[in-house]
């Protein structure tokens, strides 16, 4: 039970790290997209909110892609509209 | 997958209404339909009436608590298709709109959902097809779009929205008003309400609704006064001034829309912008960005993620992927547009012209994403370089945007564009048009300049908070509706008076234009919204009140005051049982009628009243179209074509007609003019002269300005004594119109001939030497045919009558055939053996 508890953890903080580490990506990569500073952007706003477009949206999604080694199936930012959820959810892509 | 009530707001316990707010909200709605009553906006369409409707319903939307507000909104979109439609009509629509939504909500597996509803859509698309009844354009307007968005998120959700919000999406207001209405998605409809604080949400709403009315009023002030007519495009300026107001014309659609979304804001919906500063775009995919945004997010959600997502999924590339999305896009934006063309219109436009524009406009923008993302790689370049570079592209992209508009909403621009551009004179004004553009460009960059020195974020919105913003709408709501009440008048000149007076009245009441001349998108808003009885009693529409227009009012409409009136171009009616038809040209002629003369042909333009425009006959008895068949009779092959050119019409006289001649006859090269006068030809001069001088307006000739200088009237003097002056030298003023014709014409080598067609009537005063004398004078070739009838039986259906019948028509086509055999010698015509 232990063991089982301390390896459920050990996930945790996996995951908590590379959401960490794709948020940070994913920070600077729309940062540069926008030609923002990145303080200016906020992991619980809406992505769309910065006033990036569909295109240069989905050429960000495919290079994140390409970082994370996998494939969307759908807009992920559907389902997944901040910076935060995102990253959440291609940690989550990328443990799997 | 029980439906969920709606959400909302949590509504404070002793929530209490802000009357000083609702008040001003009110005062303000209240000035908005003053404007809307005053300018006849939107007419057709009720808006008058409905907007009285909605502005009671916003009070007590307003005064509600919260809870109650979305079925409050519902219902208020129920009454508004019942109000609008009637009973009947408004009745179906709710009925097919219930059962669409009903099949929406049936409990089981998501497949047969999908069935029944592509069924149900099949079934009314057969139905539209069969029987073109007036519900149709808001059926379809309501569900044609919507439906997808609605299925999308029912099916991607756990539970299926609550039924008030279905009502509220599909029936939305005031959407029996606008068939033409911004495909709303259902997702951020839904979101969007109560996002923000109401009163916010409402000072926005009045904001879009003002920005909305300027967009009318700009749209009916371009149409009526800018828009060069189909028969000036001879040279470059005209031709480009065709196509950059040919695209601006778009302004209705983004007014409407503005309108329609600032509406919906009053009910708590705020929503995001459907437009954003179109013309400025500067590029491709910009203008994709900025122009119908609802458009774009609802391809980008249904068409662009998915295929973008599929393909990647199946390892293409991100360019490959890019470009496939968006090719997919336009290829979707050319068929729903047939689609939405289909449901509003009733036939389902699949042209290889569209095609190749939108596939080909799609590669371009394609291109320009691909180029767009490689540019932004390169170094930064100085600010002024950056500032001018912007400019340029956005002047550019203007220009090219409004030549793509052109070619899409005006097929065969580019037919007529082709031979306008290689006629003598046509680059004439070319340098006018260079220096326009470089000044545009150099506007362009200083404000851009000016705008990155004083706002560095590009982004910022003056914040203005509920009672500035009132103060504003307020302040300019009360001046538009001060300058437009008759009693400002005395405050303008004349000119600026009138033209006020020319901009409350809504062009479309005063003009049915055929199909075929308007552009895609008032082609769309040419859906015919069939009103109920109420409402048409409440605001009887243009249609209606044409329908009781009778004779020569059926086919004209007001024109400047140099033209009076003019033919309705496009117009296909019938007068007193006989066909009457007008081409795009405004002429009682051929459609097939170019404006460039096709070689090896000869022009001639017949110029006179009501009787060589052929009233009270058809369209193939008019005796020009008599006299070209004659004379086109079977020649030698080397004989040229023979084109009579029909610029007969009613109710005009010598003093119209030397405006049409100036205007309208030079630009088609015709090699002859047939002036064609009657006993009438004095008729007007003195009065239309006088009205000229009292307005200020430029005389059209010297010859005019000379005989008016002479009498000593000047705009000083009341309109009474200057007609009363003027009359006394009405054969000075006659013979001045007579030299300017003459003058005008032989510097263009055209030949004059002036034709005196009397209408045979005894109690008529026959000016005949006296008219013959003046047009002697003036240096015409003259050809008296006082002899074509001495009787009018048989050739005159009624004793009144002065518009001669199919037979009448006959005899005067002869008569002409002699007087060319006549007049071999002064009148060189190849005539046929």
């Amino acid at each position: 039970m232990e063991v089982q508890e301390q390896s459920d953890n050990t996930a945790t903080a996996d995951i908590s790290n590379s959401a960490a580490q794709v948020r940070d990506w994913l920070t600077k990569e729309l940062a540069e997209e926008l030609r923002i500073d990145r303080s200016r952007i906020r992991a619980d706003q809406p992505i769309l909110s910065f006033g990036i477009d569909s295109v240069h949206i989905v050429s960000l999604m495919a290079k994140l892609e390409d970082w994370g080694g996998f494939r969307f199936s759908g807009n992920p930012l559907e389902d997944h509209e901040t910076v935060e959820a995102l990253s959440n959810y291609v940690a989550d892509r990328i443990r799997k | 997958m029980m439906p969920t009530p709606p959400a909302s707001v949590a509504e404070p316990p002793s929530r209490s209404v802000d009357w000083p707010r609702l008040l001003t909200v009110l005062v303000e709605l209240l000035l908005i339909a003053t404007v809307i009553f005053l300018f006849e906006i939107e007419q057709n369409r009720h808006l008058f009436p409905v907007i009285c409707m909605l502005i009671a319903g916003f009070a007590i939307h307003a005064w509600l608590p919260q809870r109650q507000r979305l079925t409050c909104f519902a219902a208020l979109s129920i009454l508004c298709v019942l109000f609008v439609l009637g009973l009947t009509n408004g009745l179906v629509v709710l009925a097919i709109g219930g059962t669409l939504i009903g099949i929406c909500y049936l409990p089981g597996p998501c497949k047969i959902r999908l069935g029944l509803i592509v069924a149900a859509v099949g079934v009314l698309v057969i139905l539209r097809r069969q029987s073109p009844l007036p519900f149709w354009p808001v059926v379809g307007s309501m569900f044609m779009f919507r439906l997808i968005s609605f299925l999308y998120e029912c099916e991607k959700g756990k539970t299926k929205p609550h039924l008030t919000w279905a009502v509220s999406y599909f029936f939305l207001l005031p959407n029996p008003c606008f068939p033409f209405f911004p495909v709303v998605d259902f997702k951020t409809f839904r979101e969007t309400w109560n996002q923000k604080e109401e009163w916010e949400t409402y000072q926005r709403g009045i904001s879009w609704i003002v920005c909305g009315l300027i967009h009318l009023l700009l749209y009916r002030y371009l149409r009526t006064n800018i828009v060069p007519q189909p028969y000036e495009l001879y040279d470059v300026p005209h031709i480009l001034l065709f196509m950059v107001t040919n695209y601006a014309l778009y302004l209705q659609v983004s007014g409407q829309f503005h309108l329609i979304t600032g509406l919906l804001h009053l009910f708590g919906f705020h929503l995001p912008r459907t437009h954003h500063h179109y013309f400025l775009a500067s590029s491709f995919s910009d203008i994709w960005r900025r122009i119908n945004i609802y458009w774009k997010d609802f391809l980008s959600k249904f068409v662009f993620y998915p295929t973008f997502y599929a393909l990647r999924g199946r390892q293409a590339s991100a360019g490959f992927a890019l470009v496939c999305s968006v090719m997919l896009v336009f290829l979707s934006t050319w068929l729903l547009h047939s689609w939405q063309t289909f449901w509003l219109l009733g036939r389902f436009p699949l042209t290889s012209n569209d095609a190749a524009l939108w596939l080909g406009g799609g590669a371009v923008v394609a291109a320009n994403i691909l180029l767009d993302s490689r540019r932004r790689d390169q170094g930064h370049s100085s600010v002024g370089w950056a500032a001018f570079s912007l400019a340029a592209r956005t002047v550019g992209m203007f220009l090219l945007v409004s030549l793509f508009w052109s070619c899409w909403t005006k097929p065969g621009f580019l037919a007529l564009l082709g031979p306008a551009i290689h006629r003598s004179g046509a680059t004439q004004g070319l340098w006018v048009v260079t220096l326009w553009i470089a000044a545009a460009i150099l506007l362009g960059t200083l404000f851009i300049l000016a705008r990155k020195r004083w706002f560095s974020d590009q982004s910022v919105e003056i914040p203005r908070d509920f009672f500035t913003s009132a103060k504003l709408h307020l302040a300019l709501l009360g001046l538009v509706i001060a300058g437009s009440l008759p009693g400002s008048a005395i405050l303008f000149t004349p000119g600026l008076a009138a033209a006020i007076t020319k901009l409350r009245t809504d062009p479309a009441t005063a003009e049915v234009a055929g199909g075929r001349l308007q552009s895609y998108y008032e082609d769309l808003n040419s859906a015919v919204i069939q009103a109920g009885p109420l409402l048409n009693a409440l605001s009887p529409s243009a249609t209606a009140r044409r329908e009781q227009a009778e004779g020569f009012y059926k086919v004209s409409r007001p024109a400047d005051l140099y033209q009076q009136l003019d033919l309705i171009p496009g117009i296909e009616t019938e007068i007193e049982g006989k066909s009457f038809s007008v081409n795009v040209f405004g002429m009682r002629d051929r459609n097939s009628l170019t404006l460039n003369k096709p070689q090896r042909t000869i022009r001639v333009a017949m110029v006179g009243s009501s009787i060589v425009m052929g009233y009270g006959v058809s369209d193939d008895e008019v005796f020009s179209r008599e006299l070209q068949r004659r004379l086109n009779e079977p020649q030698t092959p080397t004989a040229p074509a023979i084109e009579i050119l029909n610029f007969g019409v009613g109710k005009q006289w010598a003093p119209h007609r030397l405006v049409r001649i100036q205007r309208k006859v030079f630009g088609f090269e015709p090699d002859y003019l047939f002036y064609f006068a009657h006993q009438d030809e004095f008729r007007e001069l003195a009065s239309h002269t006088a009205q000229l001088v009292a307005q200020r307006l430029e005389l059209p000739s010297r010859h005019l300005q000379e005989v008016v200088a002479r009498s000593g009237v000047n705009a000083e003097m009341a309109p009474g004594a200057i007609q009363s002056r003027l009359q006394r030298d009405e054969a000075e003023l006659l013979l001045a119109i007579n030299r300017t014709i003459v003058d005008e014409c032989r510097r263009r080598g055209i030949l004059p001939v002036w034709i005196y067609l009397p209408v045979p009537a005894p109690a008529i005063e026959d000016p005949r030497e006296k008219l013959v004398a003046l047009a002697e004078s003036a240096g015409f070739v003259v050809c008296d045919l006082s002899g074509w009838t001495t009787v009018r039986e048989g050739l005159f259906d009624a004793t009144e009558e002065f518009h001669p019948n199919a037979a009448g028509h006959q005899r005067i086509a002869d008569a002409l055939m002699q007087m060319l055999r006549d007049h071999r010698e002064s009148i060189p015509f190849p005539l046929p053996e």
